[in-house]
């Protein structure tokens, strides 16, 4: 018989309460009294979030941010800048402990298996997807999710974004991902390098499809039966805590 | 007032081939580290590494061989796990900024 983890079904959140919940799932699951969890959430508002060792004044346009009202965040995980949009993507974190087996102390094996259900979830849907290391999911080369992990409190906390729609623009104006000015030519080359659910199957696909399309690709990919759960008590005052941290400017402008 | 000490902070980027992009910020006052931050979308474990790497190098040699020594001896003696780039990488980005 397969072991149960605990799903978090998706919830839309600011980026200070999201990654909060992460941080605090990933904490109370060291401390020994929460589960291994599957969590699904959304952005609202949309969030540009950066890499830990990142600086926001080399990542983030902060006056196209505020135009377009996105907030600004940090991760507690390494990794690049995204724009974590509200109306274009479904993300996800796992959280286990540090020594689960299942969990690979290597990197990369890590990052295969959990990046697993994202690449079963999209197959379900008909896009033949891979894992690309260090940490993207491909479709015919272009990134359609992309993912960051951190070892922390004894557990680890494994989070990604899966792309169901892309405004290039926007992302382009809000990341500062090139010293050259926003052209065309940089929108079709950024267009090159990624994909979208909906652009690969060409049609309106709902967020409910996806869902339970990456719900699905989860449960087989990691080998688990997923229980519906809630956050707990405990958990609920850790957020209180990190949710403090995560909306000072001292964390978000901390490099 | 001698120019050596007027404060200009040097820049340098590196993209690792087949990793991640490394920025660096460092300052040399009298041949000496007298600031040093590096950033960009690499992993580390653990992450408190860095900011300790840092604070190490703040007053030590700016020359690029002993930046070489302590930044690989650091991280060599630490454990550190870095993904997207090796602790050479590190030490090139910091030497670049030192010398610019």
């Amino acid at each position: 018989m397969s072991e149960s983890w605990r799903f978090l079904d998706l919830k839309v959140s600011d980026a200070y309460t999201n990654m909060a919940v992460d941080e605090a799932l990933a904490c109370a699951r060291g401390e020994g009294g929460s589960p291994n969890t599957l969590r699904f959430y959304m952005w609202r508002p949309s969030a540009v979030t950066i890499g830990y060792f990142q600086s926001v004044e080399d990542e983030v346009d902060l006056e196209a941010c505020r135009r377009y009202g996105i907030d600004i965040n940090r991760r507690i995980s390494g990794g690049g800048a995204v724009l974590n949009s509200s109306t274009g993507e479904i993300t996800y974190s796992i959280v286990t402990a540090d020594d689960d087996p299942r969990v690979s102390q290597d990197v990369t094996e890590s990052y295969r298996y959990l990046c697993g259900g994202i690449v079963e979830g999209l197959a379900s849907l008909g896009i033949g997807a891979e894992f690309k290391p260090i940490n993207d999911v491909v479709v015919r080369g272009r990134k359609i999710s992309g993912n960051a992990q951190i070892r922390r409190y004894g557990a680890v906390l494994h989070h990604g974004t899966i792309l169901v729609d892309y405004d290039a623009k926007q992302m382009f104006s809000v990341l500062k991902v090139s010293k050259e000015k926003l052209s065309d030519k940089m929108i079709q080359q950024a267009e090159e390098r990624v994909t979208t659910i909906r652009r690969e199957l060409q049609r309106n696909v709902s967020f409910e499809e996806v869902r339970r399309a990456l719900h699905d690709g989860f449960r087989r990919a990691l080998g688990v039966k997923l229980v519906p759960g809630e956050i707990t008590p405990h958990e609920e005052q850790l957020v209180k805590k990190f949710r403090e941290k995560y909306a000072s400017r001292e964390w978000i402008f901390r490099r | 007032m001698d120019l050596s000490e007027v404060a200009v902070v040097g820049k340098s980027e590196f993209k690792v081939p087949g990793g991640k992009l490394l920025r660096a910020r460092a300052e040399a006052r009298n041949h000496k580290i007298a600031f040093v931050q590096v950033t960009g979308d690499f992993f580390m474990t653990p992450e408190t590494d860095l900011e300790d790497l840092e604070a190490q190098l703040l007053g030590s040699s700016a020359d690029p061989d002993a930046v070489r020594d302590a930044v690989n001896s650091f991280f060599r003696s630490r454990g550190t796990v870095i993904t997207g780039a090796s602790p050479d990488d590190f030490a090139r980005v910091i030497i670049s900024a030192l010398e610019s």
